[in-house]
């Protein structure tokens, strides 16, 4: 009863004000282009268009990035189907087969599979999202202080091992590289300075929003801008919407994608692509022989599972990111980045803290969906027009939006210092092939990390070992979940890798 | 076609760059210095408190397993084949060099760090604000943030794309004031100087 007061009130105050609605539609028609160019990805749209949020109100602010995230997951599947380049990681196994359609001149009914694909996932998630995440907040409630140290430590550790799927070491790198750099600063509990050599600006820390846009967008520019041969782009899209007979035979891949992505999501570090190209695999082994048969050559059913995945992968994100404030993927954590800016502080506090902002979120996300379908089916001709934009010419210009966008979010341009060493450094790691998100994620879960473990040794200071075992029986199954976490990465995926 | 092929051009923060052993060995001989530095400088400080709330204590940790990982790294490395013997790594190390910078594409991007390293300091040090009166009640402001952007972003359009200088000049010109407007009309956001 008093969640569908709530759910009345947030749709009375969204009804009533058409600010949200427009920059919900902004967000989610920026989001499509964003994720519709090669090369730039869901990841980047959110972290570079958190500037534009600064000076809106808080629920326009929310509306406008559920906006962008709802449209860049989609808008990768454009240039994918397009032009055999995936706008965003996630849309590679679209890419395989809706390319393969394309060059049989079934390019626009391929996207318009992925669009009716996207909105399906989209609609999964959002329920799900709405069935588990009170059974979700509850068990946040029971998080205490070495809860969510365990946590933290564990989000960073499964994003080091799902990122750097060969050598998951190198993805713990990164992401212990990230907890020193989230040590720079006052420490939480004495106030003393660490790491700050004397540096007023290092006082306040680094912000992770300038090791974001650094690590994402700088690091990308000095990637791709060198390289020679852009792509080249076909003018003539064809047919666009699916018959509904077609939608109907997909009813049964698209519910089990669905659940892939939404949990998939759910995992913190675990991101769109991983979610997409696992329900791929699963609906190849799953499908019938002759469909089999098609995949790899032009499958619509391999676009529905992968489209939905990894759609429904933003709904399943949002739970853990607004019920634990453990970011699920890079761009969840550009939403809670969002939010801290409008002073939200997400976590199992969040509805005694902000009441009614999870049903504000579940009617965003509804929304966002519907501007989604409507906004992907009108843009796709004009997306066509901007892939004549060469990389040459479309990555200079994206420099400008990057320094912006770090200053926008302190006013101080030590920000923008702090954009170009990361994306200096952040290309650096590349090459050497460290994954960059379990940085970004240590970058932000670090402070929590920090501040929870200490507060935790302090509360066991006169406790054995076994007592808290015992007593804190939440924290031994995420001690033990994290311990396996390393042993798997370590010991298991070596012996894979050496019996491969 | 294959996977790896079309990945290869996608921004992305799970696709891997291959890395060679060699690499590797050289990544966590840097990573074990860096750990052991992080391990000294959270000894050397302040403990205001009890030992459990000690502002160094997960630092010190971070290190420790740092250091760990970048032993098991070096150990992966030279398994993998490594160059175990110092001068062979070095060797290694300068012939990788020579062939990067050998690399047009590499030079390229060399030119576009230095580009972009220059970019940013020139908007560091040179700070000026214009303001120009229109007959609709409204001041059309230009910065030093929109001059140096337009001139930068013009020489790198230049270089890269390779457009006469007048019609990267005009695609920069419009491209900075619509998206410096957006920031600055739209959302009342100052333009990036140092104050």
């Amino acid at each position: 009863m008093e969640a569908l007061i709530s759910v009345q009130e947030q749709l009375l105050l969204i009804g009533q004000n058409p600010w949200l609605w427009v920059a919900c539609l902004s967000g989610v028609t920026l989001g499509i282009l964003w994720g519709a160019m090669p090369g730039l990805s869901t990841t980047m749209a959110m972290t570079l268009l958190i500037g534009l949020t600064v000076g809106m109100s808080q629920s326009v602010a929310i509306m406008f990035m559920l906006g962008v995230y709802t449209g860049s997951v989609f808008g990768g599947a454009i240039s994918a189907v397009l032009i055999n380049i995936p706008g965003t990681p996630d849309a590679v196994p679209t890419m395989i087969e809706g390319y393969a359609l394309a060059r049989r001149g079934e390019g626009g009914l391929a996207l318009g599979t992925a669009i009716s694909a996207s909105f399906i996932g989209n609609w999964v998630g959002i329920v799900l999202l709405i069935l588990f995440i009170p059974a979700v907040l509850f068990l946040a409630l029971q998080f205490r202080s070495w809860e969510m140290f365990l946590l933290s430590l564990w989000g960073i550790a499964i994003c080091g091992s799902m990122s750097s799927l060969d050598v998951p070491i190198k993805g713990w790198i990164s992401g212990w590289i990230g907890l020193m750099i989230s040590f720079i600063g006052l420490d939480a509990i004495h106030g003393v300075s660490r790491f700050t050599f004397g540096s007023y600006n290092l006082d306040d820390g680094i912000g992770f929003i300038p090791v974001l846009i650094g690590l994402f967008g700088l690091a990308e520019i000095l990637r791709v801008l060198p390289q020679k041969n852009p792509p080249k782009i076909p003018s003539e899209v064809g047919r666009v919407l699916p018959s509904l007979d077609a939608l109907i035979k997909y009813v049964k891949p698209s519910f089990r994608s669905g659940i892939i992505g939404t949990v998939i999501g759910a995992i913190p570090g675990a991101g769109a692509n991983v979610a997409s190209f696992f329900s791929y695999d699963i609906g190849r082994r799953r499908a019938a022989e002759e469909e089999r048969e098609k995949w790899g050559k032009g499958s619509y059913e391999g676009i529905v599972c992968a489209e939905v995945a990894n759609n429904a992968n933003v709904g399943g994100s949002m739970l853990p990111t607004m019920a634990l404030g453990i970011p699920g993927n890079a761009p969840a954590a550009a939403i809670l980045a969002a939010l801290q800016l409008k002073n939200v502080v997400v976590g199992p506090l969040i509805q005694i803290e902000n009441p009614g902002l999870i049903y504000f979120i579940y009617i965003g996300l509804i929304i966002a969906n519907f501007f989604m379908y409507g906004m992907a089916i009108a843009l796709i001709k004009p997306c066509v027009k901007l892939f004549s934009l060469p990389k040459a010419l479309l990555m200079p210009l994206i420099l400008p939006v990057c320094v912006l966008g770090a200053f926008a979010v302190n006013l101080n341009f030590f920000d923008v210092y702090v954009m170009l060493i990361s994306g200096l450094i952040g290309y650096v790691l590349h090459r050497f092939g460290f994954p960059l998100a379990p940085l970004v994620l240590a970058v932000i879960l670090g402070p929590l990390a920090d501040e929870n473990f200490r507060r935790a040794l302090l509360v066991f200071e006169d406790v054995g070992v076994f007592s808290v075992l015992w007593d804190r029986k939440l924290g031994t199954v995420l001690l033990l979940v994290v311990l396996y976490t390393f042993y798997d990465g370590i010991f298991r995926r070596g012996s894979r890798k050496e019996s491969s | 076609m294959a996977i790896e092929e079309v990945v290869q051009p996608v921004a992305e923060e799970e696709v891997e760059e291959r890395s060679s052993p060699n690499k590797d060995l050289a990544s966590a001989f840097v990573i074990g210095v860096l750990s052991i530095l992080v391990i000294v400088f959270s000894i050397r400080l302040d403990m205001p408190g009890s030992f459990y709330t000690a502002p160094g204590l997960l630092p010190f940790f971070t290190g420790c397993t740092l250091l760990l990982m970048a032993i098991m790294l070096g150990k992966q490395a030279v398994r993998a084949g490594a160059a175990v013997n110092l001068s062979e790594l070095l060797d290694d190390l300068t012939i990788v060099a020579k062939q990067l910078w050998s690399a047009e594409q590499d030079r390229r991007r060399f030119l576009l760090m230095v580009i972009i390293t220059f970019y940013v300091l020139l908007i560091a040090f040179i700070n000026f604000n214009f303001r120009i009166s229109t007959p609709l009640d409204f001041d059309f402001e230009i910065s030093s943030y929109e001059v140096i952007s337009v001139f930068v972003v013009t020489w790198i359009l230049r270089l890269f794309w390779k457009a006469s200088v007048r019609r990267c000049f005009i695609v920069t010109l419009t491209t900075v004031v619509i998206l410096t407007s957006i920031f600055r009309y739209g959302f009342g956001i100052l333009m990036p100087e140092t104050f």
